[in-house]
């Protein structure tokens, strides 16, 4: 079993003053896993990415990524294992084209040395064209060429959304965490950001997802973790979750 | 023509226009020359002091301590090849510099680089005014309040027969040097990396990339490349006191960018050229030229946020604005 597992976390509390942000939370994600993490405003969830990806250490517990404790590691670090993540509030380099911001993603990026970059090397030069490539391949995925060469501000919240996935994606991670990707979205960019994710999954990428969206976490998620309080609730499949009568005590309040 | 080719081929033309300065004035008005090429001189060094900056602007370093750097450049050349006689060579005086330079925003930055712009400026500011109290104090290495004296000019400038003529082309090089390397760095990944540390650090740490080794690398080169800036200036004055570089230095490599703009490269290139040569004149207001700085700053802070560089494109908005408004009155 140990082996199957991508991501496991174990007992993790964080504290922030006073506050609770998590206790004692457990849970592990497979390989391949189509894993959602919902909880109501306030349970959680963004707090443990943050643990998880190495923005917060926690109080308590350990991270393991791929067989190796992450917990302690500098973030940047945890990245290059194959973990990525994104932000609960629009996060791109707003200034930079899609193209650069794409880029910023490759993991070939982290390679490249000053003097390499100043002298313009034949060893810089294919890993400019490694970096290049890479973010054009991300582009096509993701159906950006027509704002390919756009400044990122400009672009409509969905495409935010779409290109901060590509930039998560772009160093081919194993386990992709999206914080709300489907916040601020209508109907049809819902559809399409879940299709984008859907077919990462089938392509062998772990999925890892915070969302509100009820319909699409039941409808794409295999397992489900619920967050209340800082507290984990419950844990199953979509359909035990829907029956599950704490769940439903959470988000209805009592 | 290959646009590749094209911004190398625009630089190497400005540089030999540049270059055809000297024989030109020489030619038309020779008692001329030697007060324009001492205005040259200053300008073509800042244009490498202010780009330098604009390099680390881009990584969201905001140093107030750049005259320190040009301090030590310059103190370590003269200690070096004047008043110990340790380096026979002067350029290699030059090297000691930038390296001595390297080496402090090394320690300096490594200590410092993550932290908030205000407080990065804080630190940086008051490194720079630190050295004013211990140059003074000690006279040996640094000769107490005279400061160092007698320092040569670099092998091979003395063929020239007016040595400001030597510097002038000694600055030329240096300028379009700096040029040089800044626009490969701003054109290439690392520079890409940089203008994205600028603009959100968290998402370029979740790039997986470690922002404080970058933001290092780009204030040590920045810092570097203004020590051997200061070494040159030290032969130039042949002599160097506490008193030399001073605080104004610092805020002047800061006021190229705000008044060209630090949008694109050529904003510190236009504000070193704008300000070095108003300088001649602000000498002479004495105190007065704070007030008349303050004003500067408020103007381009409030009015020009974008520099001289933006002032075409800003006027074009506020025209357009206008008359936008007019038609909506009309309707
Ligand atoms: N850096 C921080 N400092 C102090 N408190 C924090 C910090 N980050 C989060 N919290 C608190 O921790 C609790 C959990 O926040 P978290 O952002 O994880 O909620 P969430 O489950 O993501 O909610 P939402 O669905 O609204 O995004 C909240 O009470 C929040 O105010
Ligand atoms: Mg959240």
């Amino acid at each position: 079993m140990a082996d199957r597992s991508i991501l496991r976390v174990e007992n993790v509390s964080k504290n922030f003053g006073g506050l609770v942000a998590l206790s004692e939370v457990s849970f592990h994600i497979e390989k391949g896993d189509f894993f959602g993490l919902i909880g109501p405003n306030g349970a959680g969830k963004s707090v443990m990415v943050n643990v998880i990806s190495g923005l917060y250490s926690p109080n308590k517990g350990r991270v393991e990524f791929d067989g190796r404790q992450i917990t302690g590691l500098r973030p940047d670090r945890i990245i290059r294992e194959g973990l990525s993540r994104t932000f609960q509030h629009s996060t791109l380099f707003f200034d930079l084209s899609v193209r650069e911001n794409i880029m910023m993603g490759v993991r070939a990026m982290a390679d490249m040395g000053l003097a390499e970059a100043i002298l313009g090397s034949s060893s810089a030069r294919s890993k400019d064209k490694a970096i290049e490539d890479r973010s054009q391949e991300v582009i096509d995925l993701l159906g950006l060429e027509q704002q390919a060469e756009e400044v990122a501000a400009n672009l409509p919240y969905g495409l935010q959304k779409i290109v901060a996935i590509g930039i998560a994606i772009a160093p081919k991670p194993k386990l992709l965490i999206l914080d709300e990707p489907l916040t601020g979205l209508v109907a049809a960019e819902v559809d399409q950001v879940m299709g984008h994710i859907a077919s990462l999954n089938q392509q062998g990428m772990t999925i890892f997802i915070i969302e509100h969206n009820m319909r699409a976490v039941m409808n794409f998620c295999s397992r489900i973790v619920v967050l209340s309080f800082g507290n984990k609730i419950a844990e199953g499949a979509p359909g035990e979750i829907q029956r599950n009568r704490e769940v439903i005590k959470s988000y209805l309040g009592e | 023509m290959n646009s590749r080719l094209a911004p190398y081929l625009t630089a190497l033309a400005v540089m030999a226009a540049l270059a055809l300065v000297p024989p030109l004035i020489k030619f038309i008005a020779p008692d001329k020359w030697e007060l324009t090429a001492h205005i040259g001189i200053k300008i073509l060094l800042n244009v490498g002091f202010g780009l330098c900056l604009w390099m680390m602007l881009q990584a969201g370093e905001l140093s107030l301590g750049q005259g320190g750097f040009i301090t030590i450049g310059a103190y370590t050349t003269g200690i070096l090849v004047a008043k110990y006689n340790l380096i026979s060579v002067v350029w290699l005086g030059y090297l000691a510099g930038a390296l001595a330079a390297a080496v402090i925003a090394l320690m300096l930055g490594y200590l410092i680089v993550h932290l908030k712009r205000i407080f990065f400026l804080l630190v940086t500011w008051s490194f720079a005014e630190m050295l004013h109290p211990v140059l003074t104090s000690f006279e040996h290495p640094f000769g107490g309040a005279m400061g160092i004296i007698d320092i040569p000019a670099p092998e091979g400038l003395t063929l020239f027969s007016e040595s400001w003529t030597g510097y002038y082309y000694l600055a030329l090089i240096y300028g379009f040097a700096v040029l040089w390397i800044v626009w490969r760095i701003a054109g290439s990944k690392v520079g890409l990396i940089t203008k994205s540390i600028g603009q959100n650090d968290t998402l370029v740490t979740f790039c997986g990339l470690y922002v404080r080794k970058y933001k290092v690398m780009i204030f040590v080169l920045g810092c570097f490349i203004t020590g051997i800036g200061g070494g040159i200036l030290a032969s130039y004055l042949t002599a160097i006191s506490p008193e030399t570089f001073t605080f104004f230095t610092s805020l002047d490599i800061i006021m190229f960018n705000l008044i060209g703009g630090m949008g694109t490269m050529a904003g510190p290139i236009v504000g070193a050229v704008i300000l070095s040569g108003l300088n001649e004149y602000l000498f002479a207001a004495g105190y007065w030229r704070m007030v008349v700085y303050g004003l500067i700053i408020i103007f381009f802070i409030t009015l020009l946020p974008g520099g001289m560089v933006s002032l075409p494109a800003a006027l074009r908005k506020r025209f357009t604005r206008k008359t936008k408004k007019q038609e909506v009155g009309l309707g």
